[in-house]
């Protein structure tokens, strides 16, 4: 037997989460074994008290241990403007521009049968809830142009259409500093799509 | 344009392997199973990227190792350029062209480029339509133009789409997947047409000349669905067809028409070779394709690509071998695997470098080669 029984399950269980293989289970594992006591308390407690603590908010569907989430309730923000992404993180490079002032909502996944994800299964019925406030003027849909994040966003606009809200999405071109030499044909199509007009 | 320098690191067979190349034909000699055609895919992956065998890298990389080099240098017209591939355990991949890290697969292609011809491709005659459907996707996938960003995408939707399909989802749930699946397969034959109809002439004249004008070869896309008029409408139009097909689909449970359903006929002399051709015919035929593919790459690359020959002479009777031969221009860098020498003419071995493979190494092979023919 290779490691003793704790040791071994550690590893096991640091190997269930996302991008560790088994060698980075084993360095972490070691890693945790060479702190102090509190260090590793302070971190177990931190898993249980995330874990038990941070719920969905029931109006956005974003992770928060306040419902309604702090930025659904802060007052400062614009209520008449909603923009629509697909996962927690996206909510966070959004606010980390600092530019966006309005609410947000989050969709929690993206359609995709293959991993037995339909419309039921994302946060569009609490979207759909969210647009009964007719504060909001505008819908952003904030969502990657991957093969699901395009089914997703059209089968919104076909959803939410006919509620009378603007309808918008983000921009797609080329990144800030590249070259259009280098970009590939897809990206440049996207570019020309999106023209506007110069002010 | 010529590979100089081939070297490989925990490339399949090969622990470590440096090859120097000085001139333009190259034979690559040894029993099967000895490692010859691991070199073809070792240079073919330089055009491509990606083995055009495998789509997983991990069998590419040594038993045990971690990860497999390729490092090339190629003379071009423009100048020398050098390609290094690496290939990690799980997927990962490093492609650096003259030194410098490249991000994408395509910012490889189009450097340069190579026909791989083997002589499991004779069978795609009598093959199913994917086999032939592979022929023109190997050859666009080489090509600079961002096919592979298409024909990816679009494989993927319709994965999503069958899987909706098994599921007997309600038909206004494919909606936003044909949507899509319209506008990648639009992309798809425009460009798949446009290649066919540039290889036809070729093909039928390579054709002509192997059969000494007794045979005409007629190449012909065959799209599974309806595509008339102006290319900008052949995405609305695919979408109303798969709409119309929703039914019939849920009830097969996969997607019935688009690029995946399409064909390349080949005709001879009026009739469609797949029911019919001969042996000796099946070979004219993939070898008049082949050289056709020779000059389509030469006159999109703007250079003549390397010509890599998979145990093919074997394959051919003296007379195509003859011809196959005749047809390859001075200019080709030509990388031929073979078990005997017998199957050179005396002209072409002159000349040649040999290289004996033996269990993943390489000696250069030298003697006296004039008397092959008899012997």
């Amino acid at each position: 037997m290779l490691y003793s029984k704790p040791l071994a399950r550690l590893i096991e269980e640091l190997q269930r989460l996302p991008g560790i293989g088994p060698k980075s289970a084993q360095r972490l594992a070691f890693h945790i074994l060479k702190q102090e006591d509190a260090f590793v308390k302070s971190l177990a407690s931190s898993l249980l008290d995330a874990k038990s603590q941070i719920r969905l908010c029931s109006r956005c569907a974003n992770l928060s241990a306040q419902d309604p989430c702090e930025l659904c309730s802060d007052e400062k923000r614009d209520p008449s403007v909603l923009c629509v992404v697909a996962e927690p993180r996206d909510v966070i490079a959004l606010e980390r521009t600092g530019e966006f002032k309005g609410r947000y909502h989050v969709l929690q996944g993206l359609i995709s049968p293959l991993d037995g994800i339909g419309p039921e299964q994302l946060k569009i019925k609490e979207l759909l809830l969210q647009l009964q406030d007719s504060a909001i003027k505008e819908v952003i849909l904030a969502i990657n142009p991957t093969i699901e994040g395009e089914a997703t966003t059209l089968y919104l606009s076909r959803l939410l259409k006919p509620i009378g809200v603007l309808l918008t999405r983000i921009a797609f071109g080329l990144p800030i500093g590249s070259d259009l030499e280098f970009a590939d044909e897809l990206t440049l199509i996207r570019a020309l799509e999106g023209r506007r007009e110069v002010r | 344009m010529r590979l100089k320098r081939l070297e490989l690191l925990d490339f399949r067979n090969y622990p470590r392997l440096e090859l120097e190349f000085e001139g333009k034909r190259e034979i690559f000699l040894g029993d099967n199973a000895q490692g010859k055609s691991n070199l073809l895919e070792a240079i073919a992956i330089l055009a491509r990227g990606r083995s055009p065998f495998l789509s997983r890298d991990d069998g590419l990389i040594r038993w045990d190792r971690p990860q497999a080099i390729i490092r090339s240098l190629f003379e071009k017209e423009e100048g020398e350029i050098s390609i290094d591939l690496l290939f990690q355990k799980g997927g990962k991949r490093s492609i650096k062209v003259n030194g410098f890290y490249q991000k994408r697969v395509s910012d490889l292609l189009g450097r340069v480029s190579t026909v791989l011809f083997t002589c499991g491709d004779i069978g795609m005659v009598k093959g199913p339509p994917a086999s032939r459907r592979a022929f023109v996707d190997e050859v666009l996938l080489q090509l600079p133009g961002g096919y592979s960003r298409l024909l990816h995408p679009y494989e993927k939707i319709l994965a999503q789409r069958n899987q909706l399909l098994r599921l007997q989802a309600a038909p206004g749930e494919l909606e936003v997947w044909d949507i899509q699946l319209a506008k990648y397969a639009a992309s798809i034959e425009e460009k798949r047409l446009s290649f066919v109809r540039e290889i036809a002439p070729l093909a039928r004249k390579h054709h002509f000349l192997i059969t000494d004008g007794k045979e005409d070869l007629e190449v012909r896309w065959e799209p599974s669905f309806g595509l008339e008029g102006d290319p900008l409408l052949w995405s609305s139009s695919f979408l109303e067809q798969v709409r119309e097909r929703r039914e019939k689909d849920l009830a097969r449970g996969s997607t019935s028409i688009g690029p995946h359903r399409d064909d390349l006929r080949l005709i001879l002399d009026g009739k469609d070779s797949h029911s019919f051709a001969s042996q000796g015919q099946q070979r004219s035929i993939v070898l008049s394709l082949k050289l056709a593919e020779l000059d389509v790459l030469t006159e999109r690359i703007g250079e003549a690509p390397l010509l890599l020959l998979d145990d093919v002479l074997a394959e051919l009777d003296i007379k195509r071998q003859n011809k196959l031969l005749e047809s390859i221009g001075e200019e080709i860098q030509t990388f031929v695997t073979t078990t005997h020498l017998s199957d050179f003419t005396a002209g072409w071995i002159q000349g040649a470098e040999i290289f004996a493979i033996e269990q993943g190494k390489a000696i250069p092979f030298r003697g006296n080669f004039s008397a092959s023919r008899e012997g």
